[in-house]
């Protein structure tokens, strides 16, 4: 579990911190809220993981003492048995909703995001989450819904809806998800980069 | 600070939430349960305190302001960052997943729940919106944009280019779909 909480903070402040002083990027990396979320649900997830009969439940017990005030004062909700691969950052707070799918390494989550999964239909049981590769990046108010996979390498504008599968290395945008860019730089991902409108064309 | 404060109390009375038979001071006390309204005058705390210059009760002074910018940012989900600059007859509706980074907001603007601006890495500046801004929920205003007066931001859209004034702009990314912003929203003006 430290090992992959180094990973995850450590990835944080290389990218958000990496010209502030000591006490930023020791003690203030780690003391926000998404931050604090993510070293809540590695304990959790650990504990899951550890599948010790009675040690199990007793780190189940800390760990909803510790869940709840994220749950309602951050708004920020990440199942226990959701895997999460390393490196993962949680930016602000608040509307963010991860279901148990799984997420690759380097994913960087933005507020309003939810990763959800739709009932396929009423009579069947099982809802199938999405599936999200490395190093993407969900921009704010991203919803990713249904048995959708998102390849590696792909950045999620803001605000968009995304329903179906994604290739690698693009960029989508818009309700429903379209392809908007073959570049996926994801250190300036906020919009996007001019449309290629042949792209646009060819995938509407 | 304070006529700033009263300026956004005004803007309240004129138009949101308070029916005609509440009068005097319960006015101000029923607007003062809102969620929004409180943020908003914690933000005019925090930013008044970011210019205070008396050594040691300014240092103490900047401590609460951080500790109820806290408390605000979890009970309300509401986070205004002192470096903007808000004039005044600001008023936020709702409450939860606010997220406001902006060198300068004009007059009379409204926001709403959901509403995201900042700026994103490459950015010169945070954005810069005009007087008489309506913020329609789940709108992400990001980058470096310059949003002018009397402008109506639909519900859900992205705004990463600039917007000129007196349109109402919607869509992922948002486009000017009408040239007239004689929206009801942009009437109560301070």
């Amino acid at each position: 579990m430290f090992e992959i909480l180094k990973a995850d903070l450590g990835r944080k402040r290389e990218l958000y911190h990496h010209h502030a002083g000591f006490f930023t990027r020791w003690v203030k990396n780690a003391m926000d809220p998404g931050a604090l979320a993510v070293i809540v649900y590695r304990f959790g997830n650990w504990g899951h993981r550890l599948a010790i009969p009675g040690i199990s439940q007793l780190i189940a017990c800390v760990y909803l003492c510790l869940k709840m005030p994220i749950v309602l004062g951050f708004g920020i909700y990440i199942p226990v048995r959701a895997k999460i691969g390393k490196g993962f950052i949680i930016h602000n707070m608040n509307g963010i909703f991860i279901s148990t799918g799984e997420i690759g390494e380097n994913c960087t989550v933005q507020q309003g995001v939810t990763i959800g999964a739709i009932r396929p239909n009423r009579w069947d049981g099982k809802p199938r989450p999405p599936k999200i590769g490395n190093n993407v990046y969900l921009g704010a108010g991203a919803k990713v819904l249904g048995d959708v996979t998102i390849a590696d390498n792909v950045v999620v504008g803001a605000n968009s809806v995304v329903l179906t599968d994604t290739p690698a290395n693009v960029t989508v945008m818009g309700i429903p998800a379209r392809i908007v860019s073959r570049h996926a730089v994801s250190d300036r991902a906020y919009g996007m980069p001019e449309t290629k409108k042949e792209e646009q064309v060819a995938n509407s | 600070m304070f006529e700033m404060i009263k300026s956004d109390f005004e803007r309240k009375f004129k138009a949101f939430g308070l029916r005609a038979e509440d009068q005097g001071a319960l006015r101000y006390v029923k607007l003062s349960m809102e969620l929004g309204t409180q943020a908003a005058v914690v933000y005019r705390f925090c930013r008044w305190a970011r210019g205070v210059k008396i050594p040691v009760i300014g240092l103490i002074i900047r401590i609460i302001a951080r500790m109820l910018h806290l408390m605000v940012m979890v009970v309300a989900g509401i986070n205004i960052q002192p470096y903007s600059t808000i004039g005044r007859g600001f008023a936020i509706h709702n409450f939860s997943c606010i997220f406001l980074l902006a060198e300068k907001i004009g007059d009379n603007c409204t926001l709403n729940q959901g509403v995201t601006i900042g700026n994103v890495r490459g950015s010169k500046h945070p954005p810069i919106l005009g007087d008489n801004v309506y913020v329609g929920a789940g709108a992400k205003i990001l980058g470096d944009v310059v949003i002018g007066s009397n402008v109506v931001i639909a519900a859900n859209s992205l705004v990463i280019s600039n917007v000129p004034d007196n349109c109402t702009v919607a869509g992922v990314p948002a486009r000017v779909i009408s040239r007239g912003a004689d929206s009801p929203y942009l009437q109560y003006t301070v």
